[in-house]
């Protein structure tokens, strides 16, 4: 809209009284003239206002979010039995960590495993020293128990996408609370199929020997089929990756 | 066009997607945003890229000025930043600098915080995803802090001080929207604690009449970023009017049970405050080690009273050898080195803050601050 130095426009006035008079050869010019304005009036406010859109509607910012590069791996080989194998024991140091593994271990042996090869993290908040990591490597398949709490599940997956990375078959106990935390560290460390027995939280910090030992005592059988499972039925039934979906109905 | 990147759960139970971006003509990830303040500010907390507070929209133009304070390329790695190991590129540092509100000169001071965590000691994977209270603090030591508006005096650990308040900040996006640490997602904190906002504040160097942190860590001419695992701390009141007492109230203040150091002893944070520091050296001449010393002496409590807590129980109980028995003390220092001791606070009044951290799980990391690509 287009204002006089008086604050409003005196055209519609002018075109009233120009229409109406006699003198049409006048009132073309006069139209003529402000249609030149007027276009260049519009050009002008369009330009301006398109240059505010770029600049205000259309305010592009930097993704501060980061970005996954890594090219997954499969789980490895499964065993086709555990008899006359040696098994790696690898213990996240939590309370009644010794009374669950020690249920797997019996499980095991029973079901005729050569030898052990048994280590216990030294620090839980953190992934296994490197030395722990090479001795563990000699085994044919290792179980990892347990991850129950934020930075023990850090440490255990980052230990056992190592492991898978270095060619040996693994499992993992991990509880319900944290199984969905320990899917994202596995997918992010390149692993996300890593196999996982999922156990109803709590199994350490809060629960008793005896809660523990009920619980533990439901599993062994789930950690002889994640180590002995052709590739399909493993990703089916014990893959970390579906913990992720399965959360919402946790 | 069109990027995928790595998903991000929106609320807490949604399942995973995966979210597409467009990109610019660099090829990097970009988002359209609304310029209505509200509008934007709505946007940023609906994809989780914000900490719950307003951000500043992080335009090309704002990002290159922050760019322009470091010697580093903007492509390079600083880091992976657990939990996801995203590679923390420059640029994206200075991304989740702009968001904070920090100016570009604090730029260096930010970049040399995660230089000192990403080493391997200070354990950042544990600190962010652990189901305890822990989120790095930043102490920094030296004359450029001052250059630069750090807050070392009137309640420098608290508000008011945009250069402390946005540092501390720029660390904690950068774990969140970056690294992804959203609460019960990337990090899985009990209740967490009101220091995960920032926790950030600079030495006192004029006012003090200690030795400054910095050159007690052998950098003299440098400023240096410290980077704790801290989880919380209690402000104590002097009100006896001798060192020695004094000394006995941090000792007990220190050593409380419930601290994560009752059980896995290690560093632990005294900021005192310039005359509480001043009358330490006219009331009995005590240095910083002498302090340190007596600190690891008697900040202790009975191994009975800890046994009786439970603490026996935990398999993860790092006590020194001999303090199991029954009738022993149990430091809560490994040795005097692991008290940071630092002067800051008002010059008028009596009182040292400790500042409680993740004990012997983390270890406090010293780095000189680059001012070199500073224009």
């Amino acid at each position: 809209m287009r204002e006089s130095i008086f604050g409003f426009s005196f055209e519609p006035l002018v075109h009233y009284f120009l229409q109406k008079s006699a003198v049409s050869s006048l009132y073309e010019n006069f139209n003529k003239y402000t249609t030149a304005i007027n276009s260049t009036k519009n050009e002008e406010e369009e330009f301006s206002l398109s240059n505010k859109e770029v600049v205000f509607r259309n305010t592009s910012i930097l993704s501060p979010f980061g970005e996954l590069r890594v090219e997954p791996i499969e789980p490895r080989q499964r065993l086709n039995a555990v008899t006359g194998k040696i098994i790696g024991l690898l213990d996240a140091n939590k309370p009644n960590g010794d009374v669950v593994m020690g249920i797997i271990q019996n499980y095991l042996s029973q079901r005729g495993v050569r030898d052990f090869i048994s280590e216990v993290k030294p620090v839980v908040t953190r992934p296994a020293p490197d030395s722990i990591i090479k001795k563990l490597s000699k085994a044919d398949a290792i179980v990892l128990s347990f991850a129950d709490c934020g930075s023990c599940t850090t440490g255990l997956a980052m230990d056992q996408a190592v492991l898978e990375r270095e060619g040996v078959p693994t499992v993992a106990v991990v509880t319900s609370f944290f199984a969905a935390h320990y899917a994202r560290i596995a997918e992010s460390m390149g692993t996300p199929h890593l196999p996982i027995v999922v156990v109803e939280h709590p199994l350490g910090d809060g629960a008793t020997r005896e809660m523990a030992q009920k619980k533990a005592e439901k599993i062994p059988r789930n950690i002889l089929e994640a180590l002995t499972f052709p590739a399909n039925d493993l990703k089916e039934k014990y893959s970390a990756r579906k913990w992720i979906e399965l959360r919402s109905e946790l | 066009m069109k990027a995928k990147f790595r998903s991000r759960e929106i609320t807490f139970g949604e399942k995973e997607r995966v979210q597409e971006v467009e990109t610019d003509d660099e090829g990097r990830p970009i988002i359209e945003v609304e310029p209505d303040v509200e509008n934007l500010y709505s946007k940023l907390c609906e994809i989780q890229a914000s900490d719950g507070l307003p951000v500043i929209p992080p335009t090309k133009e704002r990002v290159g000025r922050m760019l322009e304070h470091s010697t580093m390329d903007a492509t390079e790695i600083i880091m992976k930043v657990p939990p996801y190991f995203y590679e923390l590129t420059v640029e994206k540092l200075a991304i989740n600098a702009v968001m904070a509100g920090c100016k570009p000169e604090y730029f260096p001071v930010i970049i040399a915080a995660f230089e000192a965590m990403k080493e391997d000691k200070f354990n950042l994977q544990g600190i962010i995803t652990t189901t305890a209270v822990p989120w790095p603090a930043i102490i920094v030591s030296g004359p450029y802090a001052q250059k630069i508006g750090m807050g070392s005096g009137y309640g420098c650990l608290g508000p008011g001080y945009r250069a402390n308040a946005t540092i501390g900040r720029a660390l904690t996006l950068t774990l969140i929207t970056f690294a992804g640490c959203y609460p019960g997602f990337g990090t899985h904190s009990t209740q967490a604690w009101p220091g995960r906002y920032t926790l950030c504040f600079a030495e006192e160097l004029e006012d003090n009449p200690w030795k400054s942190f910095n050159a007690e860590k052998g950098f003299e001419n440098d400023t240096t970023v410290t980077v704790v695992a801290a989880k919380g701390s209690l402000s104590i009141c002097h009100l006896r009017d001798d060192a020695l007492g004094w000394l006995k109230v941090i000792c007990e203040a220190l050593a409380i049970p419930g601290t994560q150091t009752a059980y896995v002893p290690g560093v632990n944070c005294l900021v005192v405050s310039p005359v509480v520091a001043k009358r330490f050296l006219s009331d009995g001449n005590w240095t910083k080690e002498e302090i340190k010393k007596f600190v690891y002496e008697n900040a202790r409590l009975p191994a009975k009273l800890l046994l009786d807590h439970g603490w026996a129980s935990a398999r993860y109980r790092a006590w020194p050898k001999g303090s199991n028995a029954y009738d022993a003390m149990v430091p809560f220092l490994r040795s005097p080195d692991d008290l940071i001791m630092v002067v800051a606070g008002s010059p008028t009044q009596n009182y040292s803050t400790v500042v409680y951290t993740w004990g012997g799980w983390s270890e406090a990391v010293t780095k000189p601050v680059d001012i070199s690509g500073r224009k």
